[in-house]
């Protein structure tokens, strides 16, 4: 992919938030996010001329994302306990967002990361990038059932550590 | 939870609140260089630190090494191989072949100072000296 069309760079600009959102929520550090996002970028670049259309890049930039991310996340010997403002810093909202306070936000964010990684992998796909259990088997090379039983577990185990931090939060 | 109509109220807002994230400041320049970089890096035929010895022998095959090419090379590996072999093997034998010889001279040497011994041993002892006692 040539540097000098253009093209490129227009495809960072279009993917990066996804991208690096993708790989913060994963690995849950915007350090080893941003260097997951920069490599993704990289490998899109040395090889991107092999994708065909938006969909199949998108398809590409998200399987790319989770699979380093996750790798990421394996070698970790140690999870980091990351404060819930490190989130909120790197965090910009839409303006015409809903009136989620930024501490809920970043609470919600912190109870994420204590999901083990399939189950989170699997919420961060369905919430953050809205994607079906189908779509989230399909880019994890995955059985749909898995897949649902990840996102259904995932679910619980949040809503459980939220009844216990944020009782105001859930109904 | 198949769909978004589906969704329950906490799903909805977790949803919600999982909204995308800006990258950092200046990610997209950052990113641009070590693409340049990346660019550069064959052109000048140095390894760049992004690329593995394996990626880059890859690289250098899939790029610029046609599959003509990558036959004749393969030949050329396996007949220098054969090569390599077939010289050990001589110099193993030219090894071989000075070994026998250098242990045939120690023992002629041995054999002629044998006999020189005996004979100065027989004339001392013929003078009344004897070497055995």
């Amino acid at each position: 992919m040539a540097i000098e069309s253009g093209e490129f760079r227009r495809l960072v600009e279009t993917h990066q938030r996804m991208v690096f959102s993708l790989a913060l929520r994963v690995t849950g550090e915007h350090g080893a996010a941003e260097e997951v996002a920069q490599d993704v970028f990289l490998e899109l670049f040395r090889g991107g001329d092999k994708l065909e259309s938006a969909d199949h890049t998108k398809f590409w930039l998200r399987r790319v994302t989770v699979n380093r991310a996750t790798d990421v996340l394996r070698k970790r010997t140690r999870q980091p306990e990351a404060s819930a403002e490190e989130f909120v810093e790197g965090q910009h909202e839409e303006e015409n967002s809903e009136a989620l306070s930024a501490a809920v936000v970043a609470l919600l964010e912190e109870l994420l990361r204590t999901l083990p990684e399939p189950m989170r992998v699997a919420v961060v796909l369905r919430y953050q990038e809205d994607m079906l259990p189908e779509e989230i088997a399909q880019l994890l090379q995955q059985p749909v059932a898995t897949v649902k039983s990840n996102l259904q577990r995932g679910l619980q185990l949040l809503r459980k550590k939220a009844a216990v931090t944020m009782r105001e939060y859930v109904r | 939870m198949n769909g978004p109509e589906e969704m329950n109220e906490f799903e909805q807002r977790l949803a919600q609140a999982m909204k995308h994230l800006d990258a950092p400041e200046g990610f997209a320049d950052r990113v641009m260089a070590r693409a340049a970089s990346v660019a550069d890096a064959p052109r000048s035929g140095l390894r760049h630190a992004d690329h593995g010895t394996g990626k880059v022998l890859v690289m250098l095959r899939r790029q610029w090494i046609s599959p003509q090419t990558r036959t004749w090379v393969s030949g050329a590996l396996a007949a220098s191989l054969v090569a390599g072999v077939f010289m050990a093997s001589q110099v193993h034998e030219r090894r071989e072949k000075a070994r026998v010889l250098a242990t045939q001279q120690f023992e002629e040497s041995q054999r002629i100072t044998d006999q020189a011994m005996e004979k100065a041993r027989a004339q001392l002892k013929r003078a009344g000296i004897d070497l055995d006692q």
